[in-house]
């Protein structure tokens, strides 16, 4: 019996990050992507210093911003002040619309996210354990993933429409790549090793796939869903600029529509503080699950 | 666990082993008796890991047949731990039972290794020695009658590697189980081994047994000879010794 998909498989799947900066549509919802924080790590216990002096940094440029646009060297009309975006924050919070339209995006990338991380998960599974469906699998989608995701949006306003399927289904073909490959991956990638160990301690396949490939592809697949998740949002942002009359994508419109900085700059601080929390509960994820994992680092 | 093991033969006819056009090992016959203790020793690429693997069913490649015990563990040079399983379960990895049954048993097999503080903790906690330590344990609890080991202290510090040899020597005489041992380390082999089998160019090239009564006295001067003796025919020179 032949055990499993063997290491040798690697070399075709060598560098399998995904271009996660693929190049978004010109517009609003570009910056949006572009100016995305979240990769940065968590200051560590012991660099409160720097995690001060950056807090400081971002304090000082607010002011700076803030103090700009009082003195008059910035009109509201080009940018609105810190000031004048929190109180439309403030507003539309107390309001009530803020709530609902982060709902609603919420929704559409939860939506996406489960969809996509199922496939891709299903698909990465099958190709990696099993050569011929490998075979099926891989191929077609090593060739789809050279293709920037975004730049099958208008195929998808084609199939799908402009409403929620479109913007749900973007964050599929988003996630769906990054999973996928990162999945299989890990699984062609575990040490040829541990395949001699489940040899000799004599393991059936299923004990194989579930004390060894498993958790040996785990750190992969989890790489993988980050950079899923960093697609998902930027999909988001991408579906969210076509016909949105709901979600924060609306505010970004709507803020276009009537020239409202403070709402463009708002729907974008939304954005980039989703992309935050996203980020955390990655990093939440990696440490409940790869236990061992956090032991190596410390 | 139970001391009741019984020790398995393994014999060895024909064995031929290719890569390619490299002929390792060629109609090898080799019969180990139950219960024995005997060391595979041999120049680096000699085919001593290669011939083990085959025992082990690692390898099934080969030509020739193989009889052995179904009832086989082994120990390889890194310890092998899975990294993403806590060292318990390393050492019941792929046993059927209960969770709580298989905790107790690998207590118990940790326990022997003088290990069974370290249940619950990730492998890469453990120093080499521990881990070299937990991979015997691992191989104990499977019951072996046969225990194939591939240099399993060659990675160990001298003083570690002291320890290490006295602890399999001490469970080789508790289970009785019979044991191969691959080393380049003569002295190492005259050691703990009943018998020394030489592979070289291509098959076994000397067979000796080691009667020297245990525990072994290395400044013994019959010590010596069997040592000079297995040097010399690993091609180490009389000055090099
Ligand atoms: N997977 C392989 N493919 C090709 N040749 C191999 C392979 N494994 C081993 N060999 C060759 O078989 C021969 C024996 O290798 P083996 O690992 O059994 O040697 P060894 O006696 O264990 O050496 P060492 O003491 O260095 O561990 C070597 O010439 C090696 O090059
Ligand atoms: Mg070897």
């Amino acid at each position: 019996m032949p055990p499993l998909a063997a290491p040798p498989v690697i070399a075709t799947v060598e560098g399998v990050t995904m271009s996660t900066h693929t190049k978004a549509p010109e517009g609003p919802a570009s910056r949006a992507a572009s100016g995305r924080p979240g990769a940065k790590r968590p200051a560590k216990p012991g660099r409160a210093g720097r995690y001060a002096r950056r807090s400081a940094v971002v304090l000082v440029l607010l002011v700076l911003w803030q103090s700009a646009s009082w003195l008059g060297y910035i009109n509201a009309a080009t940018l609105a002040s810190p000031v004048e975006v929190s109180q439309y924050l403030w507003g539309s919070l107390r309001e009530g619309s803020l709530l609902v339209d982060l709902g609603v995006s919420l929704r559409r990338v939860a939506l996406g996210l489960a969809i996509g991380v199922a496939a891709g998960t299903v698909l990465g599974l099958i190709a990696g354990l099993s050569r011929s469906a490998e075979d099926v699998v891989d191929t077609p989608l090593q060739m789809l993933r050279a293709l920037p995701f975004l730049g099958l949006a208008p195929l998808l306003m084609i199939w799908l429409g402009i409403d929620e399927a479109l913007k749900v289904g973007l964050v599929v073909v988003g996630v769906v790549f990054p999973v996928y490959l990162n999945l299989f991956k890990g699984i062609v990638g575990v040490d040829p090793k541990f395949y001699e160990l489940s040899v000799v301690q004599g393991l059936n396949r299923f004990q194989l796939i579930r004390y060894i490939v498993i958790p040996g592809a785990l750190p992969s697949y989890l790489i993988g869903l980050r950079f899923s998740l960093a697609n998902a949002w930027l999909s988001l942002v991408v579906g969210e600029a076509v016909n949105s009359n709901a979600g924060i994508g609306h505010i970004l419109q709507q803020g276009k529509d009537f020239l409202r900085t403070d709402m463009i700059v708002a729907a974008l601080v939304i954005y980039a503080v989703l992309g935050v929390l996203i980020e955390a509960l990655v990093r939440l994820i990696e440490k409940i699950v790869l236990p061992w994992a956090k032991d190596f680092r410390q | 666990m139970s001391l009741t093991q019984t020790a398995a033969p393994v014999h060895l006819r024909g064995y031929t082993k290719t890569f390619g056009d490299n002929v390792v090992l060629q109609d090898v016959d080799l019969s180990i008796e139950a219960g024995s203790f005997v060391a595979l020793v041999g120049k680096s690429g000699s085919g001593k890991s290669t011939l083990l693997r085959s025992i082990a069913g690692i390898d099934r490649d080969y030509t020739g047949t193989i009889d052995r015990s179904e009832k086989v563990a082994f120990g390889f040079q890194d310890a092998r731990l899975l990294p993403w399983s806590k060292v318990w379960h390393n050492v019941v990895l792929g046993q059927p039972g209960s969770t709580a049954e298989l905790r107790a048993a690998a207590k118990e097999a940790l326990a022997e290794v003088g290990l069974e503080g370290k249940a619950d903790v990730w492998p890469s906690t453990l120093s080499g020695g521990q881990q070299q330590r937990v991979s015997l344990a691992r191989a104990l609890h499977r019951q072996p009658e046969l225990l194939l080991l591939d240099e399993p202290f060659g990675a160990l510090d001298a003083l570690t590697r002291l320890h290490a040899q006295a602890l399999v020597h001490d469970l080789w005489v508790r289970h009785r189980f019979t044991v191969v041992l691959v080393t380049h380390d003569v002295e190492e082999a005259i050691t703990l081994a009943d018998r020394i089998v030489v592979l070289s160019s291509g098959g076994v090239s000397l067979d000796v047994p080691v009667d020297l009564a245990r525990p072994r006295d290395r400044r013994l001067s019959r010590f010596e000879d069997l040592r000079e003796r297995v040097l010399l025919q690993l091609g180490v020179s009389r000055n090099e010794i």
